[in-house]
C-alpha cells in the first residue's frame, strides 16, 4: 500500500562521519620493508591523526640498511630516491651495496637496520624459502546491479592458482598488479599513462587451504574504456612471509574487510617484526625478506565478451590516475 | 452477650483483696469436663467452685473441650484449649477469671476492607470448612489454586496476602498455601495485568479456596510496566520480578513487535550494548551469564535477526519470572540471572485463537481441549517478511547490500491430566534464523527445545516435578562461491534431566531436588560443498561434559516479620574423553609458540571435573505493614563460557565448556534492599545496593580470531570481573496515570592480570556493557475506556568502546591502529518513545476483540551512536563514522486479535 511505503521510507539506520579526537597521541614511526627478487625498498612515515587531511610526515635522515646475518659482510645500503613519499629503495634505481649481492638468497636470513633520530630499530631476522608457483592466472566475466554505486556495472573477476611448500608455519602472501595505459590529452599534459592498481585487500594464506591454492580472487576488474582500450596486465607475485608478518597482515586484511563492521571493528594492535633497540621509540613495522615469483598475463581488448564504447580522453592522467606515471614500466611490451 | 471485661473490673474494685491467681488456675478437674462446650463447663465449674467468669459468648461459643483433664487443673485446661487463638485470660483477686480477645486481626482486617474500598474494589465474600468444627484462633492451612479466568490456565507468581499483611505466591502450578487463624481474614488476590480481587473470608478450619482472576480489560487498572515488582513489601524475594505479557503489549515496540527482551532492558540494572545487540546485561555480568530457560530447558540464542527481535513470541508466554539478586538455589549454571519462561497451555474447556499482524511480522496461535478439561493442546506459530525492510537499510548500510532476513519460531504444548493430582506435558520450541550477508555467504542458526514434564501432588504437602528434554542449538554459515564454497557447521546438543519437589511442613517450605545436563558440542566443522572449493577440511575435536546440580533450600518464617530462605546447591561438571589437551612447556604462558605437545584421552575418560559449593540466602524483615528490609546472598558457578570478539554477541560465537585452561567462572553477590510503599500501595518504591565479585571471566586477546581455532586457549585470557551499584524504583499503580520510574548507578570492571599478553597491560578497565548511569521512566495515561497513550523515555550513559586513535599506510593500505580496550566512551544515549493503543469492546462474552497499537519509536529521532567504525578510502586518512541503528522516527502499526 502506498501509505505503508511512504511510512517506510524513513525506516533507515543512519552513518554519520564524526569529529572524534583521540587528541594527545604521539605517533610512531611506519616502517614497511620489503626485500625480495624484484625490490629492495622500505617506505618510512608517521601515524596520522584520525579524521585529519592528508598528511605524511617526512622522515628525513634516515640511514636504513639489510644485513644478512648468515653472512657478516654482507650489507645492503638504501638511500633515500623520492623525496615526497620518504622512500627508500632500490628498485628501477641505483642499488647502493657493499657486497654486490642485490637478491635474497634461500637459506639466508636477513634483518632491517633503521636509524632516526638516534633510535635504531631492527626486524626479528627473516629467514628466505623457496616460496613455490604461481600456476595460471585467468578471468571470469560478470554483470550486474552495483548496490553500491547505483549502477549497472560489468568486469571480471581476476582469479589465479598457486602451490605452495609444505610444511609447519609457512605462511605466504600475494600481490596482484594491473597495469594498463590511458590516452590522454596532449594538450593538457603526457600523451599516456601508465597505470598500476592492486588488490582491495592483502591476499593471504589460510590454515584452510593445502598446498594448492585453486581459484582464489585477486581483484574484480570494471570493465572501462581506460582500462581495456589498450590491454590490461595482471601480474600476481607470490612471497614467502613470517608468522609475525602474516598476522600482522592478517589483522590489516580483516580490517579491512570488517572495519565497518556492525558489531565492532576488530582492533587493531599489533606492532610487527620491527623493534626499538633502545625500547623507548614508538614503532609499527614490518619487513619481508622473500623470494618472488611472479607470472603475468596480458588481457587484450578482444578478450572481452562484449563491444568497448569510447570515452573522451582525459585532459591529464597523471591527475585522473593518482599515482600513475607518464613513461612505461620495464616490463609493459 | 453474658459478661463483658468492664464488669469484670468493676467486679475487681467491688471485690477488693489481694489478688493470687495462681489457686484458682490450680483448681483440680475431674474429667467430666470432656467434650463439652467450654461455656457449659464455665458455668457447671462457676457452681461447684466460687468463682467468675466473664467473657463474650461469642468469643467461646465454638471451644468444645475434646480431651479429659482429670487430674489436671483449669489452668492447664484453658491454657490448652485457647492455644494458638487470639483469647486469653487475666486472673482477678483469685476469684474471677476475664476473657481477653486480641483485637489486633479484627482491626487489620477492617483496615484492609477499608483499603479495597478505597480502590474501588467490590469484597466478596466466601467461608471455608465446617461452623461446626470451628475453633477460633487454632491455625490452619488454607490452599488453593489460582488460575486466569479465560485461558483456566494457572497463574504463576500471584500473590495471596491476608489483611495487608505478610502473604505469598503462586507456584508453578498456580498454588499457594498460607497457614492462618481460623476466624476473619481479607484476603488480597492480585497479578499484574489482572484485576486484583479482595475475599472477606471467614474460616473455620483448613481447606480449599480456588479463585480465578480477570485480566483487566482496562488499563486504569493496569500496570504501566510489565517489569513492576509484586507486593515487594510483603512477598517477593530481592530482585525477583514478575513479568506480565498484557502490559508489554501495551508498550511502544520496536515494528510493532512486542519484545520480552527489551523490556528486560527497561529494569534497573539491566542494559544493553546497543539496539541491534542480542541478549542483555544483568548487573555487570556478560550476555552468556544469563540463564534463560523455557519450560526448564537453557536456551542458547535467545534473538532473532542479529537482536533485533527476541526469539520470543508474547503470546505464547504464560508467565516470566526474572532474578538478578538472591538467585534461588533450584537455579544454577550462570552467575548474573535468571529469566525462567513458561509457554501457554491450552485452555481445558474451549477453543481459542489469536494472532497479530505487523509490518515486518504476523503471528497465530490455537489453544484448546483435545479432551475437555483434560487434555490441551496450544500451538503457535510467528514469521516475518522482513526482507522489504532490509531492502531499505541496505541502502544505507552498504554490509548489507543483497542481503536477507527470514525467522520464524513455533511452540507447542500438550498438556494431559492423569488424575487430579497429576498431569504430564510435552512441550517443543523452535526458533530459526536465516540471514545472507553480501549475497553469497549465509548465516543460519536453530535453537530446539523438546521436553516431557510430570507434575505429581504426592500429598497436599508434598509435590514434585520431573523434567526429561533435550535441547539443541546449531548454526551453520555457508559460502557459495564456486571457488571457495564451504560449509561451516557448529552444534551443541543437551540432553537434561530435573527432579524438583516441594515439601511443606509447618512454617517450613522445603524445596530440593537434582538435574543433570549432558553436553555434546561440536566446536567447528568446515567442509568444501562445491567441486572446484579449494578450501580444505577442518573438524575441530568434540567436547562431551556432564554439569549436575543438587540443591536444598528452605523458606522459613522465623516471626511474623522476618522470613529466612536459605539454600545450597552442590553443583559439579566433568569434560570426559574422547579429547586431545595441548600442553605447554611451563612456565612459559599459554601462546603458540610454547606448544610443545599434547596428550589424548580415551572415550569416556574424565579429562577434568569441578565442584562448587553455592551457599544461597535470602532474608526479609517487615519493618512494618508499609516497609521491608531485604538482604540477599548467593554464589553461583558457571561452567559453559561464551567465546565472543565482539561487544555484541553474534550468532556464530562459540560457547566453550570449562576444560583444562577454561577454568568455571564463580560469582559472589551481596545485595540489600529497602521496599516501601504509600497510600494503601499507589506508591511503591524500593533502593537496592548490590556488589559482585566474579573469577574467571574470558576475555579475548587483540587480534584473537576464534572460530576453528584448535589452541582456543592461547587467544583467551581469564581475569576478574567486578560489579557494583544502586538501584532505586518508583511506581504509581493507581488513577489514570500510572507510571514507574527507576535510576541504577552500578559499575562494571574487568581486571587481567599481567602477563605475556593482556588486557591494558593488567590495569582494572570498564567492560562492554559498563554504562553508570540509567535512567528508565514509563508511563500508561488512560484517555478512555478503550484509549490509552503509553511511553518510554530512557537515558544511559554511553557504553565504552575501543576506537582508532591514529592511522598509518603500509603497503598502500590505510590503517586504523586502535586504542587500549574501553578506553573511551560513545556518546550518552536516551531515547523516547511513544504509543497509542485503542482496544476494543471490554464485553467478555463478545466473539472476536482485536486492538490496535501505534507506535512511535525514537520521537525525536536522535541518532544515538551504537558503534564507531572507520573508513580510508585514500591512503594517508581515517575518517571515523558512528552508526545509528535507529537513526530516525520509526513508526509501526500492529494489530492483535483473538476469538
Amino acid at each position: 500500500m502506498a501509505w505503508s511505503r511512504y511510512i517506510l521510507l524513513i525506516l533507515l539506520a543512519c552513518v554519520d562521519k564524526t569529529d572524534f579526537d583521540s587528541g594527545g597521541t604521539a605517533f610512531p614511526l611506519i616502517i614497511d620493508g620489503l626485500f625480495s627478487t624484484k625490490a629492495a625498498e622500505v617506505r618510512l612515515s608517521r601515524g596520522y591523526r584520525v579524521n585529519g587531511g592528508l598528511n605524511y610526515t617526512r622522515i628525513p635522515g634516515a640511514i636504513v640498511w639489510i644485513a644478512d646475518t648468515d653472512d657478516p659482510s654482507w650489507k645492503l645500503i638504501l638511500k633515500e630516491q623520492k623525496l615526497s613519499f620518504y622512500e627508500y629503495q632500490a628498485f628501477n634505481g641505483t642499488i647502493y651495496s657493499y657486497s654486490g649481492a642485490v637478491t635474497p638468497k634461500a637459506g639466508h636470513h636477513y634483518v632491517l637496520h633503521v636509524i632516526v633520530d638516534s633510535n635504531e630499530f631492527v626486524s626479528l631476522p627473516q629467514e628466505v624459502r623457496e616460496p613455490g608457483s604461481i600456476d595460471n592466472i585467468y578471468f571470469t566475466y560478470t554483470s550486474g546491479f552495483n548496490r553500491d554505486k547505483g549502477v549497472e556495472e560489468d568486469g571480471l573477476n581476476i582469479l589465479f592458482d598457486a602451490t605452495v611448500p609444505s610444511g609447519e608455519d609457512r605462511h605466504f602472501q600475494w600481490r596482484m598488479f594491473g597495469t594498463f595505459s590511458v590516452l590522454a590529452d596532449p594538450a593538457a599534459g603526457p600523451e599516456r599513462c601508465w597505470v598500476t592498481e592492486r588488490e582491495d585487500a592483502p591476499l593471504l594464506s589460510s590454515s584452510a587451504f593445502a598446498t594448492r591454492y585453486a581459484g582464489l580472487t585477486a581483484r574484480y576488474v570494471p570493465i572501462t574504456f581506460d582500462r581495456f582500450n589498450d590491454r590490461y596486465r595482471v601480474e600476481i607475485r607470490q612471497y614467502e612471509i613470517s608468522r609475525e608478518v602474516w598476522e600482522f597482515t592478517e589483522a590489516l586484511r580483516f580490517q579491512l574487510k570488517n572495519g565497518s563492521s556492525l558489531f565492532q571493528p576488530p582492533f587493531f594492535v599489533r606492532k610487527g617484526n620491527v623493534i626499538s633497540l633502545n625500547g623507548q621509540a614508538n614503532v609499527i613495522g614490518i619487513f619481508t625478506a622473500s623470494i618472488d615469483v611472479s607470472r603475468a598475463i596480458y588481457i587484450k581488448r578482444s578478450d572481452l565478451p562484449r563491444e568497448l564504447y569510447g570515452q573522451p580522453l582525459p585532459a591529464n592522467c597523471l591527475r585522473v590516475y593518482p599515482g600513475s606515471v607518464a613513461y612505461p614500466p620495464p616490463f609493459w611490451m | 452477650m453474658r459478661f463483658l471485661i468492664p464488669t469484670a473490673i468493676l467486679a475487681l474494685l467491688f471485690f477488693g483483696g489481694v489478688a493470687n491467681g495462681q489457686s484458682l488456675l490450680e483448681l483440680p478437674l475431674d474429667g467430666s469436663e470432656q467434650d463439652k462446650k467450654l461455656a457449659q463447663f464455665l458455668e457447671e465449674f462457676e457452681r461447684k467452685h466460687e468463682v467468675k467468669f466473664y467473657f463474650l459468648d461469642e468469643w467461646i461459643a465454638p471451644f468444645t473441650i475434646d480431651d479429659s483433664y482429670a487430674g489436671q487443673t483449669l489452668g492447664d485446661l484453658l491454657e490448652n484449649v485457647l492455644r494458638e487463638s487470639d483469647l486469653s485470660f487475666v486472673v482477678v483477686h483469685d476469684r474471677a477469671l476475664a476473657f481477653v480477645k486480641d483485637p489486633t486481626v479484627e482491626i487489620t482486617r477492617r483496615e484492609a476492607i477499608v483499603a479495597a474500598g478505597r480502590r474501588q474494589q467490590s469484597i466478596e465474600t466466601a467461608t471455608v470448612g465446617n461452623p461446626d468444627l470451628f475453633r477460633p484462633g487454632r491455625l490452619v492451612t488454607l490452599r488453593g489454586r489460582i488460575i486466569h479466568e479465560e485461558d483456566r490456565t494457572p497463574i504463576t507468581g500471584a500473590t495471596v496476602v491476608p489483611n495487608g499483611v505478610r502473604g505469598t505466591t503462586t507456584d508453578r502450578e498456580g498454588r499457594y498455601e498460607l497457614r492462618l487463624p481460623s476466624g476473619r481474614h481479607v484476603l488480597s488476590i492480585n497479578f499484574i495485568g489482572f484485576k486484583e480481587r479482595t475475599i472477606d473470608l471467614t474460616l473455620y478450619e483448613g481447606g480449599d479456596l480456588n479463585l480465578s482472576l480477570q485480566e483487566s480489560p482496562v488499563l486504569l487498572e493496569e500496570i504501566v510496566i510489565s517489569s513492576q515488582p509484586i507486593n515487594e513489601l510483603t512477598v517477593s524475594r530481592p530482585g525477583q520480578l514478575q513479568l506480565s505479557v498484557g502490559a508489554m503489549k501495551k508498550q511502544p515496540s520496536l515494528l510493532g513487535e512486542a519484545d520480552l527482551v527489551r523490556q528486560l532492558q527497561s529494569l534497573p540494572g539491566v542494559n544493553t550494548v546497543g539496539e541491534a545487540a542480542a541478549g542483555f546485561n544483568v548487573r555487570g555480568g556478560s550476555v552468556d551469564q544469563n540463564l534463560v530457560l523455557y519450560d526448564g530447558l537453557p536456551l542458547f540464542n535467545t534473538s532473532h535477526a542479529l537482536g533485533f527481535f527476541s526469539a520470543f513470541y508474547s503470546e505464547a508466554i504464560q508467565e516470566m519470572s526474572f532474578y538478578r539478586g538472591g538467585i534461588p538455589a533450584e537455579f544454577g549454571g550462570r552467575v548474573s540471572s535468571v529469566l525462567d519462561i513458561r509457554s501457554k497451555a491450552g485452555d481445558p474447556e474451549r477453543w481459542r485463537v489469536n494472532g497479530g499482524i505487523g509490518l515486518i511480522s504476523a503471528n497465530l496461535m490455537a489453544r484448546g481441549p483435545l479432551v475437555k478439561n483434560r487434555t490441551t493442546l496450544a500451538a503457535s506459530v510467528r514469521g516475518t517478511y522482513a526482507n522489504w525492510y532490509l531492502d531499505l537499510l541496505k541502502n544505507t548500510y552498504k554490509d548489507l547490500t543483497n542481503s536477507q532476513v527470514g525467522f520464524y519460531d513455533g511452540d507447542l504444548r500438550l498438556e494431559h491430566a492423569l488424575s487430579n493430582k497429576s498431569k504430564l506435558s510435552f512441550s517443543y520450541y523452535r526458533s530459526f534464523d536465516r540471514l545472507r550477508v553480501r549475497g553469497d555467504t549465509t548465516f543460519q542458526w536453530v535453537n530446539q527445545l523438546i521436553s516431557v514434564r510430570l507434575d505429581q501432588m504426592f500429598s497436599p504437602r508434598f509435590t514434585g516435578s520431573f523434567l526429561l528434554g533435550v535441547g539443541d542449538y546449531n548454526y551453520t554459515v555457508s559460502n557459495v562461491q564456486p571457488a571457495q564454497g564451504f560449509d561451516l557447521d557448529y552444534q551443541v546438543t543437551y540432553p537434561t534431566l530435573k527432579m524438583d519437589f516441594l515439601l511443606t511442613a509447618g512454617a517450613h517450605r522445603l524445596s530440593f531436588g537434582i538435574q543433570s545436563t549432558y553436553y555434546a558440542f561440536n566446536p567447528g566443522r568446515l567442509r568444501p560443498t562445491t567441486a572446484q572449493s579449494s578450501i580444505r577440511s577442518v573438524t575441530m575435536e568434540s567436547q562431551q561434559s556432564l554439569e549436575s546440580g543438587i540443591y536444598l533450600a528452605d523458606s522459613y518464617n522465623l516471626t511474623d516479620r522476618l522470613v529466612l530462605d536459605a539454600g545450597v546447591r552442590l553443583s559439579s561438571f566433568v569434560q570426559f574423553g574422547p579429547a586431545t589437551v595441548n600442553v605447554y612447556s611451563p612456565p612459559s604462558p599459554i601462546e603458540e609458540d610454547n606448544l610443545t605437545d599434547s596428550i589424548k584421552y580415551a572415550s569416556g575418560e574424565t579429562v577434568t571435573s569441578f565442584m562448587g559449593v553455592e551457599p544461597r540466602a535470602a532474608i526479609r524483615f517487615s519493618l512494618d505493614n508499609q516497609s521491608s528490609l531485604k538482604l540477599s546472598y548467593h554464589r553461583i558457578y558457571q561452567y559453559l563460557h561464551l567465546v565472543s570478539n565482539t561487544a555484541a554477541v553474534t550468532p556464530i560465537d562459540i560457547w566453550q565448556p570449562s576444560n583444562t585452561f577454561f577454568k568455571p567462572q564463580v560469582s559472589d553477590q551481596i545485595s540489600v534492599g529497602y521496599f516501601r510503599d504509600f497510600k494503601q500501595k499507589m506508591y511503591e518504591a524500593y533502593a537496592e545496593v548490590f556488589y559482585k565479585e566474579m573469577d574467571n571471566v574470558l576475555d579475548f586477546k587483540d587480534g584473537a580470531e576464534l572460530i576453528l581455532n584448535k589452541t582456543l586457549e592461547a587467544d583467551l585470557l581469564q581475569g576478574k570481573g567486578l560489579a557494583y551499584g544502586i538501584e532505586a524504583f518508583l511506581s504509581k499503580s493507581q488513577g489514570r496515570l500510572t507510571w514507574t520510574m527507576s535510576y541504577t548507578y552500578s559499575r562494571s570492571l574487568r581486571k587481567f592480570d599481567p602477563g605475556t599478553e593482556t588486557i591494558n597491560n593488567g590495569e582494572t578497565f570498564p567492560s562492554s556493557y559498563d554504562q553508570p548511569h540509567m535512567l528508565n521512566l514509563s508511563w500508561n495515561y488512560r484517555l478512555s475506556r478503550r484509549w490509552s497513550f503509553t511511553g518510554n523515555f530512557a537515558y544511559r550513559t554511553g557504553r565504552p568502546v575501543t576506537v582508532p586513535v591514529f592511522g598509518f599506510t603500509v603497503d598502500g593500505y590505510g590503517v586504523a591502529y586502535f586504542s587500549g580496550r574501553n578506553q573511551y566512551r560513545i556518546p550518552d544515549y536516551h531515547r523516547l518513545d511513544l504509543a497509542l493503543v485503542i482496544e476494543g469492546s471490554h464485553k467478555l462474552k463478545k466473539p472476536w476483540s482485536g486492538s490496535w497499537t501505534i507506535s512511535f519509536l525514537n520521537v525525536y529521532a536522535r541518532r544515538n551512536a551504537y558503534s564507531y567504525f572507520f573508513a580510508s578510502d585514500t591512503p594517508g586518512k581515517i575518517d571515523t563514522y558512528q552508526l545509528s541503528i535507529l537513526g530516525t522516527i520509526v513508526p509501526s502499526v500492529t494489530y492483535n486479535f483473538k476469538f
